[in-house]
C-alpha cells in the first residue's frame, strides 16, 4: 500500500514536466501574440514605429521574441529552482500569485464537494426508493434541469435574490470589507480564522463561503444523485436486496447498508471524473462572486494570452488531478476489498 | 462464381444488416414517456421558432429610445433593453446564433475527431500510437482553458467561437470513435470486404466507419445541447459573441449592467434552459434507438 502511494507520488515530477511541454506545445500552436495582448490589442498590424518599439521592448523584457525551444530551456532551468517565471497579467513571479489565489479555490471545492455529497447521495437514493413513482418522475425533471441550467445565468440570478433581495447570502469575495482579516497562515480564511481563534472573522467567512459552495454543491449534487439513483435501481433489484428484505430487515437498513454500498464505487469514480469538468463552473462562479480565487487567476491569466501564468495554472490543475486521481484509488481499495487484496501487499 | 467468393460476398452483405438496422432504429424513434414527448416538442416548437423569427418579431437592432429599459408589455411582451430593443425580438435572433454555435461545433469538432480517431485505429501500429499521444496532449489540457486561449487569441465573433470550442471537443470523439474501429474492424465482414479488394480508403469509410457510428450518435445529440451551453459560456465570459449581435450568452452578460430590469437576464437564460433540457429529455429516444434493436 505504502509503496503503492509511494510510486503514484514520485510520477509527479514528470506529469509537470509534461505538462510545461504540453502547454509551450499548445501556445505554438495558437496564433498567440502576448506582446500585442498586453498592451490590449490582439496581434494587429502594428507599423507605427513607436508602437513597435514597445512591443520589441515587452518581447524583449519576458523573452517572448526568442525561439521556442530555448525558451522552453530557460523555462525549465528556472522551474528547477522553483521559479515559474514572472506573469505577465500580475508583474508578480507567478509562484506568489499562486500561493495567492490557489488555497482559497481548495476551500471553495472541498466545501462544495462536500455539500454535493450531502445532497447528492439521500436524493439518489430517496429517488430509487421511489422509482417510477411520483418523486421520482419529479425527481427526473428536477435532476435534468440542473444539468442543463446555465451555471452562470444560475450563479447571477441566485446571487440577485439571496444577496440582492433578501439579503441572506454574503456580499462578493471572502470577508466583509469591514471584518479583520485573520493572519494569513493557510490562506484558507475559515482554518485562518480557527487557528487565530477569531471566531467573527469566522462566522463571516462561512456566511461568505455559504453561497458559492451551496451553488456549486447543487449543481454537483444532482450529478451525483444521477448516478447514485442509477446504481441503486440496479442494486435493489439484484438478488441479494431482496435476500435482504426478505429477512425481515428495516427498509432504511436494506437501502443504506446493501443498496447504497454498491452506488458507492461508481460515485468515487465519478467524483473523480467531475473534478476535471470542475475549472469551467468555479471559473464562471468565481467570476460571479468576485472569489479571489485560481478560476479567476485562470481566466485572466487564459484572456490576457498571459503565457507563464497559463503555465502555472494548468501545471497546478494537473497536479490537483493526479492528487485526485491517487485519492479515488485509495478509495476504491476502502470501499471494496476485492481491489485492496488485488493490490497485495 | 465460386462457392468462396460467394460466402465472401455475403459476409460483406451482412454489413448492411448492421446498417439495415438503422430503419428499425427509426422506427423507434417515437417518444415512449410523457417526458420525451415534451422534449420533442419544445424542441420542434422552438426551432420553427427560431427559424421563423423575421416572421414573428421584429428587427433585433432596431432601437426606440422612447421604451429604453421597460418590463414586459403588449408591445413588447419580454420587456426592451437600455436601447429600447425588443427582448422577444432578440431571444428569437439570439436562437439562431446559439444553435449554429451548436451545430458547428460538432459538425466541425465531429468531423475532425471521427476521421481522425478513425484513420488512428484502422493503421494501428506506430501510427495509431502517435497520433493518440497527439489527443493525450489535447485532453490533459484542461478544455476551458483551451477555449479561452483560442478565443482571446483570434477575437470575439461566431467563427472563432466555434472553432475554440471544437478544437477542445475533437479529441473526446477521436477517442471514441478509435475504440469502436479497433472493435469493428476485426469483424468478419471487413475481412471480407477487404478480401473483395476494397482499399483501405474505400474499406475504411464505407465499411468500418459506418458501423462504428452507433454509440457516437446519441452522444452527438446529447452535446448539441452542451456546444449551446459552452458557446454562451464563452460569450458571457466576453470571448464569444461580441455585440450587438444577439446571443443569448451575451445578452446575459449585458443585461447584468442593469440590476433593476430582472426582464433582461430571466429570459435568455430561461430560453438557454428550456432548449438544453429538452434535448436532454428527448435524448432517452436515440439512446434508446441505438441501444435497443427491435427483434435482438
Amino acid at each position: 500500500m505504502r509503496w503503492f502511494i509511494l510510486r503514484r507520488l514520485s510520477l509527479m515530477p514528470f506529469v509537470l514536466l509534461g505538462m510545461t511541454f504540453i502547454t509551450f506545445v499548445v501556445s505554438q500552436l495558437i496564433p498567440i501574440d502576448p506582446a500585442a495582448a498586453y498592451l490590449g490589442g490582439r496581434g494587429a498590424v502594428h507599423t507605427d514605429e513607436a508602437e513597435q518599439n514597445i512591443l520589441n521592448a515587452l518581447n524583449a523584457r519576458w523573452g517572448w521574441d526568442r525561439p521556442i525551444l530555448e525558451r522552453y530551456w530557460i523555462y525549465l532551468t528556472n522551474l528547477t529552482k522553483g521559479d515559474l517565471g514572472e506573469a505577465s497579467n500580475t508583474l508578480r513571479p507567478v509562484t506568489t500569485d499562486l500561493a495567492k489565489v490557489v488555497p482559497p479555490t481548495i476551500e471553495l471545492v472541498l466545501a462544495a464537494m462536500l455539500a454535493a455529497l450531502a445532497i447528492g447521495i439521500p436524493l439518489g437514493v430517496f429517488a430509487a426508493s421511489r422509482k417510477g413513482r411520483f418523486w421520482d418522475e419529479g425527481f427526473k425533471v428536477v435532476s435534468t434541469l440542473a444539468i442543463s441550467v446555465p451555471v452562470f445565468w444560475l450563479a447571477i440570478v441566485g446571487f440577485t435574490i439571496f444577496y440582492g433581495r433578501l439579503g441572506w447570502a454574503a456580499g462578493p469575495g471572502q470577508l466583509d470589507i469591514f471584518t479583520r482579516a485573520p493572519p494569513a497562515v493557510t490562506r484558507m480564511v475559515v482554518l485562518d480564522s480557527i487557528i487565530a481563534r477569531r471566531w467573527d472573522a469566522l462566522w463571516d467567512a462561512l456566511h461568505h463561503l455559504a453561497y458559492p459552495a451551496l451553488l456549486l454543491g447543487t449543481v454537483i449534487g444532482f450529478y451525483f444523485a444521477r448516478v447514485v439513483r442509477s446504481e441503486m435501481v440496479e442494486a435493489l433489484e439484484s438478488d441479494y436486496v431482496r435476500t435482504a428484505r426478505g429477512k425481515g430487515l428495516k427498509r432504511s437498513l436494506v437501502l443504506y447498508r446493501h443498496g447504497l454500498r454498491n452506488a458507492i464505487i461508481p460515485m468515487i469514480t465519478l467524483s473523480g471524473l467531475a473534478f476535471g469538468s470542475l475549472l469551467t463552473s468555479v471559473i464562471v462562479i468565481e467570476h460571479v462572486v468576485g472569489w479571489p480565487g485560481l478560476g479567476e487567476y485562470a481566466f485572466r491569466a487564459a484572456t490576457r494570452l498571459d503565457l507563464n501564468g497559463i503555465a502555472g495554472v494548468v501545471m497546478v490543475i494537473s497536479l490537483a488531478y493526479v492528487m485526485v486521481n491517487l485519492a479515488v484509488d485509495l478509495l476504491y481499495t476502502v470501499a471494496d476489498p476485492r481491489v485492496r487484496e488485488g493490490m497485495g501487499t | 462464381m465460386t462457392r468462396r467468393t460467394k460466402r465472401l460476398e455475403e459476409a460483406a452483405s451482412r454489413r448492411n444488416e448492421e446498417s439495415g438496422r438503422m430503419g428499425a432504429a427509426i422506427a423507434n424513434l417515437r417518444p415512449r414517456t410523457f417526458l420525451e414527448a415534451y422534449g420533442v416538442v419544445v424542441i420542434v416548437v422552438m426551432v420553427a421558432a427560431i427559424a421563423a423569427a423575421p416572421l414573428l418579431a421584429s428587427d433585433p437592432l432596431e432601437q426606440d429610445l422612447s421604451v429604453a429599459l421597460t418590463g414586459p408589455s403588449a408591445d413588447h411582451w419580454m420587456g426592451t433593453d437600455n436601447l429600447g430593443r425588443d427582448i422577444w425580438s432578440r431571444i428569437l435572433n439570439g436562437g439562431r446564433v446559439s444553435l449554429v454555435i451548436g451545430l458547428f461545433v460538432l459538425i466541425a469538432a465531429g468531423t475532425v475527431g471521427v476521421v481522425y480517431g478513425a484513420i488512428s485505429g484502422y493503421l494501428g501500429g506506430i501510427v495509431d500510437a502517435v497520433m493518440m499521444r497527439v489527443v493525450d496532449i489535447f485532453l490533459s489540457f484542461p478544455a476551458i482553458m483551451l477555449a479561452l486561449l483560442i478565443s482571446a487569441a483570434l477575437g470575439p465573433t461566431i467563427r472563432n467561437v466555434i472553432l475554440a470550442i471544437a478544437a477542445a471537443w475533437w479529441p473526446v470523439y477521436a477517442r471514441l470513435i478509435r475504440g469502436q474501429v479497433i472493435v469493428v474492424k476485426e469483424r468478419e465482414y471487413v475481412t471480407a470486404s477487404r478480401a473483395l479488394g476494397a482499399g483501405p480508403m474505400r474499406n475504411l469509410f464505407q465499411t468500418v466507419l459506418p458501423n462504428s457510428l452507433g454509440v457516437m450518435k446519441t452522444i452527438f445529440v446529447l452535446d448539441i445541447g452542451y456546444a449551446i451551453l459552452a458557446g454562451s459560456t464563452l460569450s458571457f465570459l466576453g470571448l464569444g459573441v461580441s455585440l450587438p449581435t444577439p446571443e443569448w450568452g451575451v445578452m446575459i452578460r449585458e443585461a447584468l449592467q442593469f440590476p433593476n430590469s430582472w426582464w433582461l437576464i430571466l429570459s435568455p437564460g430561461l430560453a438557454l434552459m428550456l432548449f438544453v433540457s429538452a434535448i436532454n429529455f428527448a435524448g432517452g429516444i436515440v439512446t434508446r434507438s441505438v441501444h435497443e434493436i427491435p427483434g435482438r
